[in-house]
């Protein structure tokens, strides 16, 4: 007779990893990140000695502070909905392709991925700028007769990072998309439903959570968001992150931008944990 | 069988269906009377659940027509043709409770909110399942999804109803359990169903008529024992249950079987040439001390394999003129491979089939 071994059931949505070759790459992650990112955290009270929550205190209260978390939050806003939308549409076109044109499509959304950040916001510069080839189609098909300004603004700012951050809304979606069972359609279309209403009322709900789980990553990945920001943006685009440079780089302050990265870390976590239940059923199921 | 006020006829009139090359119905024609229970049995791939799709409204025919009453289908989308289907995985909405899943069709066509959960509150007795109206669809077992399915098919009282092997995921018992309530229902609702399956024992069970399928064909359809004790076809009497058959050669008006010099049978039912003598596994017992009689045929055979099979014993043997077959003993007996037996075969019993080189 043999034994059959049976995996443990999983109490937790990751399980510990059963081989040893994971390992080094805990360990990498460990040195190469975790710790410096604990060094700063910890400065935000240990910088000056003995500074309590003082940093804190601060910068909650410093109006500039706010200012810039609003730029944060608006952007991050804004690049979501955008990402939730494209995203999901395009994920529907690549899940109604032929296997061939999928795979082009899944080739094209993971190009952005391929390319250097600074690269491709620089890239927008010379698309979005007055002499730029948008302006230039514009002006040429009588759309308009002066260039409109579209680099540092919001506007420039939030294509950009839809542009780079599209791929982590489209892969959740897809993912939902591509597990739906498609009986349910012919279920509902013998029950009554027509096409649009079933995909409202049978495909949209049944794949909304890739939806989800794409936006709270998109969301999270762009409160951190640096370059692109400061390429195309203008000065009512700037992040935190700018402002948490600032404290380092002009002002030594290591402790306000300790705090500051405390802030944005614990918000970071609280929509991850919000969201974790969406992001774990792409992800893990 | 009572037909229900609002159970409709179907009919397919030589419909063709190809998928690329290969060809999947092939010039079908059928009927189903209006309150009828017609079983569409055939091995994978043999065109049964095309049939499906195309009366549901999923695909339509290459050519030919499906008609509803006599009314043409063709091109009529499946939301507007007001037939109910319940799928082998059930296809519940998993969003959605079992009352919100019961009651879609009726919200699809307007129905007012006090009239759906009057309509979903009988859906859900109907399928024994009162007060499981709040649960969601994870929360139930196969069969209770499937009971559900089944509401939620019939709760919009349905021209036709289809099922596409409903109880194909199901365990056996559940299975059991599960067809008789699909027969009270049928009886209940008189509503024509469509019931297709590959198991040939809920087919002869449950339905009014059986139609088996082959390659894109009906091979055959008739009353459950008609089908079974009477298969027109050697494929027909493969397919529904266990046989011996042994071959024979029609010429003129009589059967002989070359090897013993027998003539066996007066009529050829127009058959010429190779034919065989079909007894179903039941029919066939072993010859006794007792003289047989002159209308059975005694034959010695070897017992290959012995199976016991709870309320019997199945054997496999092979006839002295080189024929296998499947024959039935009684549950205690304790035959064993190699054992030399006698058959005892009743010739006013046995099916005349042709000899279908095809199917052997």
């Amino acid at each position: 007779m043999t034994t059959v071994v049976r995996p443990e059931a999983r109490s937790w949505p990751v399980s510990l990893p059963d081989s040893l070759g994971i390992w080094p790459l805990l360990a990498a992650l460990l040195v190469l990140f975790m710790l410096p990112a604990a060094t700063i955290i910890s400065n935000s009270v240990t910088e000056p000695e003995n500074a309590g929550l003082s940093n804190f205190r601060s910068v909650l209260t410093d109006p500039t502070f706010a200012i810039f978390a609003i730029n944060t939050v608006r952007t991050a806003v804004l690049v979501s909905i955008v990402c939730a939308v494209l995203g999901y549409v395009y994920a529907y076109v690549m899940y109604r392709s032929s296997p061939g044109l999928r795979a082009i499509l899944i080739f094209c959304a993971l190009l952005p991925l391929c390319t250097s950040l600074l690269v491709r916001s620089f890239a927008w510069t010379v698309i979005l700028r007055d002499t730029g080839i948008v302006n230039w189609i514009l002006i040429n098909t009588g759309v308009i007769a002066q260039p409109v300004g579209m680099l540092r603004t919001s506007f420039a700012v939030t294509v950009g990072m839809a542009q780079i951050l599209l791929p982590f809304s489209i892969f959740p979606a897809y993912v939902s998309m591509a597990r739906f069972d498609g009986t349910l359609l012919r279920a509902s279309r013998s029950l009554g439903a027509g096409p649009v209403r079933s995909f409202l009322e049978v495909f949209f709900p049944a794949t909304r959570v890739g939806m989800i789980a794409g936006t709270v990553l998109v969301f999270v990945l762009s409160l951190g968001y640096f370059i692109t920001p400061v390429l195309l943006g203008g000065p009512g685009d700037q992040p935190i992150a700018v402002l948490i440079d600032a404290q380092v780089t002009s002002l030594l302050d290591w402790g306000a931008a300790g705090a500051m990265s405390a802030i944005v870390t614990f918000f970071v976590l609280l929509f991850l944990a919000i969201g974790w239940r969406a992001v774990s059923r792409i992800f893990f199921a | 069988m009572k037909a229900g006020h609002f159970a409709k006829s179907i009919r397919l009139e030589n419909v063709r269906k190809s998928y690329g090359s290969q060809i999947v119905l092939d010039d079908l024609n059928l009927h189903v009377e209006p309150g009828e229970f017609v079983s569409m049995l055939g091995p994978s791939g043999s065109g049964k659940t095309t049939v499906l799709n195309l009366v549901a409204g999923f695909d339509d025919p290459d050519a030919g027509s499906v008609l509803l009453d006599g009314g043409n289908m063709t091109g009529i989308a499946p939301e507007h043709r007001n037939i109910g289907v319940v799928f082998q995985n059930y296809s519940l909405f998993p969003h959605m409770s079992v009352a919100e899943n019961i009651e879609f069709p009726l919200r699809m066509r307007g129905v007012s909110k006090a009239e759906r959960r009057e309509a979903v509150g009988k859906a859900l007795s109907l399928v024994a399942l009162d007060g499981f109206g709040d649960r969601k669809p994870e929360q139930l077992s196969g069969g209770q999804q499937q009971r559900v399915a089944i509401a939620r098919a019939v709760v919009f009282n349905p021209d036709v109803l289809l099922m596409d092997e409903p109880l194909g995921a199901l365990d056996r018992r559940l299975r059991g359990d599960l067809q008789l309530e699909i027969k009270t229902l049928h009886e209940e609702l008189g509503v024509t169903i469509i019931y297709v399956t590959h198991d040939q024992e809920e087919a002869l069970s449950m339905s009014d008529r059986v139609v088996v399928f082959n390659k894109g064909r009906v091979e055959q359809e008739g009353k459950p024992r008609e089908v079974y004790r009477r298969p027109a076809t050697l494929f027909v009497a493969d397919f529904l249950g266990d046989s011996l058959s042994i071959s024979a050669m029609a010429s003129g008006d009589s059967v002989t079987l070359r090897e013993l010099n027998t003539e066996v049978a007066s009529s050829g039912h127009g058959l010429q040439g190779p034919v065989r003598l079909l007894w179903r596994s039941d029919q066939v017992s072993l010859a006794g001390a007792n003289d047989p009689g002159d209308r059975i045929l005694t034959m010695p055979a070897t017992v290959e394999t012995v199976a016991y099979a709870g309320t019997i014993t199945r054997m496999r043997v092979k006839t002295s003129t080189g024929d296998i077959g499947v024959i039935e003993a009684a549950e205690d007996s304790e035959f064993a491979a190699g054992d030399a037996i006698v058959l005892a075969l009743d010739l006013d019993k046995a099916s005349l089939l042709p000899a279908d080189e095809d199917n052997r």
